[in-house]
């Protein structure tokens, strides 16, 4: 090596070097200045020092985020070492959103709940605990002294996580369904002063009326909104409705509810004849006769669209529920008055349907929504669990000079019903509070996902196929020589009703006494895995008695925990087996049967 | 021009390792300030974390804490816990696949712990375990035999663990093993034995809801009526779960004694007690109608007793 080459050796080594102590310097001061952001900065330099609450949902529409911010200001005002910070975000993406914040340990304090009970127990905390204590604030009033579940109109139920057995969420506002009503256009169409439809007959007359005026005026006006989303409101409804009255015929066991083994039972062995059965008739026949006055091609329209069809003023009535109150008034304000009405009943002399339909549903069994859960991640559980009592409570704030209830002013601005339990609706939803006068349903139209799919490809059909026009009558009548004074228009339609109604009401039953077997025994393996899976949370509830050292006599919940656990699941294992009996006898009369009457 | 490289090769030097030790002490500073001093965590507080990462399905971090534990912990109990803590994860983590595992631990706290206190809840974990496979089998002999074997396993841990919260949770699993027998009225009847005479035994036990439950629906299918309204009342008093099993229980109540007792006065009091004990149930309107009905029919059944005037 030269002398020139041996001195370069040095400084190419310091350059290297150099290279590398840079390096590791500004390495050393970055892993310093990250963790120092995210475990020693938190919000309170955002919050100019006070601590944060911060929470999202995705309940954009109407008022709900400026309701939330003012929410948010008045309990600031109440705790100014305080700040709220509420982060709205679009549903479509909210699910992701909430996971990456999630798995990112980004999360917020408290977030709108619409996650799996599995992803609720990983990320959320439970708040039974809470639950049970009076709301603080409360204090005051008569709701004092009571467990803050008890102050929900709904007992908290919509907090309820049965699978885990503890609430887990802090609902906000309770949710019905009414027919929303354009005044305007009602009186216009009636001639006078409208008034609600108190039987099924009267709201056939007025949707009958609303054709009659769109015709005779030209205005492209329907009765009813339609769509996928609307057209099972009312299914849902007036299926439950019709088919009540199945329930003595159906319960076997006297408990009042109607199990699916009950349920197959009397239909494969003949108790309820689908063909024959005038309860199914009466609900299928009623839907037919309502789906006659939703706009063409109804099946299709999506919610969003129908709701659109009613604030445009093209469709006189539709079926939603008080998550749409807030927009609706919005949009319709300054275009038309909107009236409510409930689902209406069979006057009890109709011949078709007196019988049948003879309550409403009950919403005793209501639950709150719009609920809250607590993230493991929050730094700020007490105050999180605070912000939300605030919310749901009756605390009086001051509102333009007078004094109101948290709750109840929130809700108000929501333009939803409330959830506590003696606020006041805005004057508007009070059509909407929830009965408890009514039924239940008792009967399911399928047994699972086969006997579903043929189901709901027959009612599309059903509902979806177009009466003979007058024309089609008159050719009939040309061809057949009948006179229209023996055999009228309204006659010709009921009979195609009839023979339309028969050809469905067959094809659902082959469908139902063919593929109803494979459904239940679907059922029967669903039933199994259910118990399988109970066991990790009876093994869970086991285990938090293994931490507390207990042996015997639990209290509290740990006690409460394991009771409900191993009641539903010793339940669950008599009942799977008293499954497979029944429907083992069933095969054997039905093979019984096939061959007597061979 | 040798000593200024090498002057010069000696700050390099100096740099890189004031670089490293600034590189350290950057990374334990924050590590410091992000957790505040390091204490040494006595083995408990260990259990309770890694119970805390068990119950949010954190699998890996917990088998790590456990094993330590099961291995250094100073306190026996702890060891032992930390063994049946492994025995839960490997039965419940990863839909079953590792169940076998899990038995290897829980039958290690039986054999190496069987002092501790986590011997009857490993007892009773391997019995559910056996009861439960994660396919139900569906071979008949296979079936019988697990039947046999888990009713063996309940018998033993309420012999040896009498008083015991598993010795109650075995009872009620004994008894369905029997009560699921449909068809066998042998076993059925040995079913309600085992419930009863359990209960004579500990009649305020914590799962008596659950066995008064049971012996009401056996009852009930064996048109003995009475006793199911008896044992329904009984295990409502030991205090039914939620307002949806006290309506459902209440309605029974009603239902069974208007139809199949005829006792109008008895359905109308337990209809109503929906209405005062359930208000928000969905059965609420539904049993004050029932309740309005009774009423009258006990009337009407009470003037049709009385003698003419």
């Amino acid at each position: 090596m030269s002398d020139s080459e041996r001195r370069r050796q040095p400084l190419a080594r310091i350059r290297n070097m150099a290279g590398l102590a840079l390096f590791l310097i500004a390495f050393a001061a970055s892993a310093a200045y990250v963790f120092y952001q995210s475990f020693i900065v938190d919000e309170a330099d955002i919050a100019g020092g006070r601590k944060t609450i911060r929470f999202a949902h995705w309940q954009l529409e109407g008022s709900t985020v400026e309701a939330m911010n003012w929410a948010a200001d008045e309990y600031m005002k109440l705790h100014p070492d305080v700040y709220v910070q509420q982060i709205p975000i679009p549903e479509p993406g909210y699910r992701q959103w909430v996971r990456t914040q999630l798995i990112g340990r980004m999360a917020l304090d408290l977030i709108e709940n619409t996650f799996s009970a599995n992803m609720v127990v990983r990320y959320f905390l439970p708040i039974s605990d809470v639950a049970e204590r009076p709301n603080p604030y409360n204090k005051g009033t008569e709701l004092e002294n009571v467990p803050w579940r008890e102050t929900y109109i709904d007992g908290m139920k919509g907090g309820w996580i049965p699978s885990l057995q503890e609430y887990y969420t802090m609902p906000l506002s309770v949710f019905t369904i009414r027919i929303y009503a354009n005044e305007d256009l009602l009186e216009e169409v009636s001639g006078g002063p409208v008034r609600q439809p108190r039987t099924l007959q009267e709201l056939f007359d007025l949707c009958e009326k609303v054709k009659a005026y769109a015709r005779r005026t030209g205005r492209r006006v329907v009765p009813l909104a339609g769509s996928d989303y609307t057209a099972d409101v009312f299914r849902y409804r007036y299926w439950a409705m019709s088919t009540w009255g199945l329930l003595d015929v159906l319960d076997t066991n006297l408990d009042g509810s109607v199990s699916l083994i009950e349920q197959y039972e009397a239909v494969m062995d003949g108790a309820v004849d689908l063909r024959t059965d005038p309860h199914i008739r009466a609900a299928y026949q009623v839907l037919f006769e309502l789906s006659r006055y939703f706009n063409p091609g109804f099946m299709s329209a999506k919610r969003d669209q129908s709701t659109f069809l009613f604030a445009q003023g093209n469709a006189a009535m539709v079926a939603t529920g008080t998550w749409d109150a807030g927009s609706l008034y919005k949009q319709v304000e300054g275009d038309f008055r909107i009236v409510v009405f409930d689902f209406p009943i069979a006057d009890p002399k109709n011949p078709k349907y007196g019988k049948y339909i003879r309550y409403r549903m009950t919403e005793a069994g209501v639950k709150a929504g719009f609920p809250f859960a607590l993230s493991r991640q929050s730094k700020n559980r007490a105050l999180a669990i605070d912000f939300m009592q605030f919310l749901s409570s009756r605390k009086k704030v001051l509102v333009n000079g007078k004094l109101v209830g948290m709750n109840e002013e929130l809700n108000r601005r929501f333009r939803w019903f409330p959830a506590t339990v003696g606020a006041r609706p805005d004057k508007i939803l009070k059509p909407f509070t929830p009965k408890v006068e009514g039924i239940y349903r008792v009967f399911e139209d399928s047994f699972g996902p086969d006997t579903k799919l043929c189901m709901e490809t027959s009612y599309k059909a059903y509902v979806g196929e177009d009466e003979p026009s007058e024309a089609e009558y008159a050719a009939y009548m040309a061809k057949t020589g009948r006179s229209p004074g023996d055999y009228t228009y309204r006659q010709y339609i009921e009979d195609w009703r009839n023979r339309h109604w028969r050809k469905f009401i067959n094809k659902y039953a082959a469908n139902i006494e063919r593929d109803a077997p494979a459904d239940m025994r679907k059922a029967v393996r669903d039933s199994y895995m259910s118990i399988v899976q109970s066991e990790t949370s009876l093994a869970s509830a086991r285990n938090r008695a293994v931490r507390a050292g207990l042996t015997a006599d639990p209290e509290g919940d740990v006690r409460r925990n394991l009771k409900a656990l191993i009641f539903g699941q010793a339940r669950r294992t008599v009942e799977l087996a008293d499954m497979k009996r029944r429907m083992a006898a069933v095969a054997r009369h039905r093979a019984s049967a096939r061959g007597t009457s061979r | 021009m040798r000593r200024s490289s090498n002057r010069l090769w000696a700050w390099a030097k100096a740099v890189l390792a004031v670089g490293a030790v600034a590189c350290t002490l950057g990374l334990s500073w924050s590590a410091a300030a992000a957790g505040g001093v390091k204490e040494v965590d006595p083995d408990r507080a260990k259990l309770s974390r890694g119970w805390g990462l068990i119950h949010v399905a954190n699998w890996s971090p917990a088998i790590d804490v456990m094993e330590k534990l099961s291995r250094d912990a100073s306190d026996r109990q702890v060891r032992a816990q930390a063994v049946y803590a492994l025995g839960n994860i490997w039965q419940h983590r990863g839909n079953g696949a590792d169940r076998d595992k899990a038995g290897g631990y829980y039958r290690r706290v039986m054999g190496e712990f069987s002092d501790t206190k986590m011997a009857p809840w490993a007892a009773l974990a391997l019995a559910r375990m056996a009861a439960v496979p994660q396919q139900e089998p569906q071979d008949a002999q296979r079936r019988r035999r697990l039947r046999k074997d888990a009713r063996r396993a309940y018998r033993r841990i309420i012999k040896t663990y009498p008083g015991h919260m598993v010795a109650d949770e075995s009872a009620v699993w004994l008894a369905t093993t029997y009560l699921s027998r449909f068809g066998d009225d042998r076993a059925l009847k040995t079913g309600a034995a085992v419930l009863l005479d359990y209960l004579g035994k500990r009649p305020d036990n914590y799962l008596a809801v659950s066995m008064h439950y049971l012996l009401a629906r056996y009852y009930q299918d064996r048109a003995e009526y009475r006793e199911t309204i008896r044992h329904l009342i009984a295990s409502d008093a030991a205090g039914l779960t939620s307002e949806r099993e006290r309506a459902t229980a209440y309605f029974r109540i009603g239902r069974i004694a208007e139809r199949k007792l005829k006792d109008y006065s008895l359905a109308a009091r337990w209809y109503y007690r929906i209405v005062t004990h359930a208000r928000r149930d969905e059965k609420f309107y539904v049993a004050k109608l029932a309740a309005k009905r009774c009423r009258k029919l006990a009337a009407a059944k009470a003037a049709a007793k009385e003698p003419p005037r």
